[in-house]
């Protein structure tokens, strides 16, 4: 039979459900909040993009590929994509945490 | 009335035959029988949904899936079924096997008497940051200038780098603790940094003439890094993450 041995275990319970609590396991097509778990799906994948955009930049940065001029205007697209994306998580009342998919075997998105 | 019985599915083994020494009670106090599928065989049993959304009761069902699946896997080389897979009747479920015949057999010699074991490792976010050079880090200012845009890359980088190189430390202790078992298991998969804490999530696939090097593994494992490190060990569990079906 199977065991289970470690010495701490509310810490790895705490640990586990943390990675349990970013893993929506459906999305809500509910008729009442079926706008809801669109916006979430959608959302989920323009910060993905986001995400994607913002670690290329740092990249980027780091190898001192970038102007003066460059890193001025990422800095700028960046803030203010990230404002957008605050904007529209309040209008669809969506929290920072709920924005990922677990893709099964491939892992989660984010 | 009597409800129908439906065919409720467990898993599949590499037999197609069942020991007569194995009395297995299924889900629901039924029957549980093998559905032969060539070489193979498809354990099953039959179904009848009684309180599909009472949460105990999918628990209790949870449990008893895992516990046939746990029984077998002791004799056989067992590919768990997800849990609550369901057919209509018997033909239907070896209708769905038999087109994925090939595939199975492919998964059963390659996990040939093999069972997995999984490890969890959490360190000490505190003391690993304050050992990452912060100042070599961001000690060269590669962004001039103080705009708003570029204050707040200032930020975000200094974020990433933070980042990267826990991700670096985290890599560099993942395969350090890895070496304690590379030399006698079959297969390894590692999951680095899943939360900041928890810098290593591993399976690792071992044959069953080998549980005992692998449990006094993890023992010295425990006895060189205990002191740094907090280890959750469970198993052996069927080879859930090392099954591959082409679809």
């Amino acid at each position: 039979m199977s065991i289970v041995l470690t010495d701490s275990p509310d810490e790895f319970i705490k640990e586990i459900e943390k990675i349990q609590q970013t893993i929506p396991s459906r999305i809500n097509a509910d008729p009442d909040n079926v706008e809801k778990g669109l916006a979430k799906l959608v959302l989920t994948l323009v910060e993905l993009l986001r995400q994607l955009m913002e670690k290329q930049g740092m990249r980027r940065i780091d190898r001192g590929s970038l102007t003066d001029e460059e890193v001025e205007r990422l800095g700028i697209t960046l803030m203010k994509l990230e404002q957008k994306m605050e904007e529209l998580k309040k209008v669809f009342g969506i929290e920072k945490d709920e924005l990922n998919l677990n893709l099964g075997p491939l892992g989660d998105l984010m | 009335m009597e409800i129908a019985a439906e065919i409720y599915v467990y898993c599949i083994i590499d037999d197609n035959t069942l020991d007569r020494n194995f009395t297995l009670e299924g889900i629901g106090g039924g029957e549980v029988f093998i559905l032969p599928l060539n070489y193979l065989g498809v354990i099953a049993g039959d179904f009848r949904v009684k309180k599909e959304n009472d949460p105990n009761y999918i628990k209790e069902c949870a449990m008893q899936h895992e516990k046939i699946i746990e029984s077998l896997m002791e004799k056989y080389t067992v590919l768990p079924v997800k849990f609550h897979t369901v057919f209509k009747d018997k033909i239907s479920a070896i209708n769905a096997f038999q087109k994925h015949y090939s595939d199975f057999e492919d998964n059963i010699k390659k996990l040939r008497n093999k069972i997995e074991y999984s490890l969890k490792v959490l360190w000490n976010l505190k003391e690993i940051q304050k050992d990452i050079d912060l100042n070599s880090l961001y000690g060269k200012s590669i962004i001039d200038g103080n705009s708003e845009s570029k204050n707040y890359l200032k930020l975000k980088f200094r974020k990433y780098k933070q980042r990267e190189s826990l991700k670096e430390s985290a890599k560099t202790r993942a395969d350090d603790i890895s070496k304690y078992f590379d030399s006698f298991i079959a297969d390894k998969k590692l999951h680095i940094l899943q939360t900041d804490n928890l810098f290593l999530s591993a399976v690792y696939l071992i044959d069953k003439k080998d549980i005992n090097s692998f449990k006094e593994a993890f023992d010295n494992l425990k006895k060189d890094m205990g002191g740094k490190y907090d280890f959750l060990l469970t198993g052996p569990w069927p080879p859930y993450n090392f099954i591959t079906l082409k679809r």
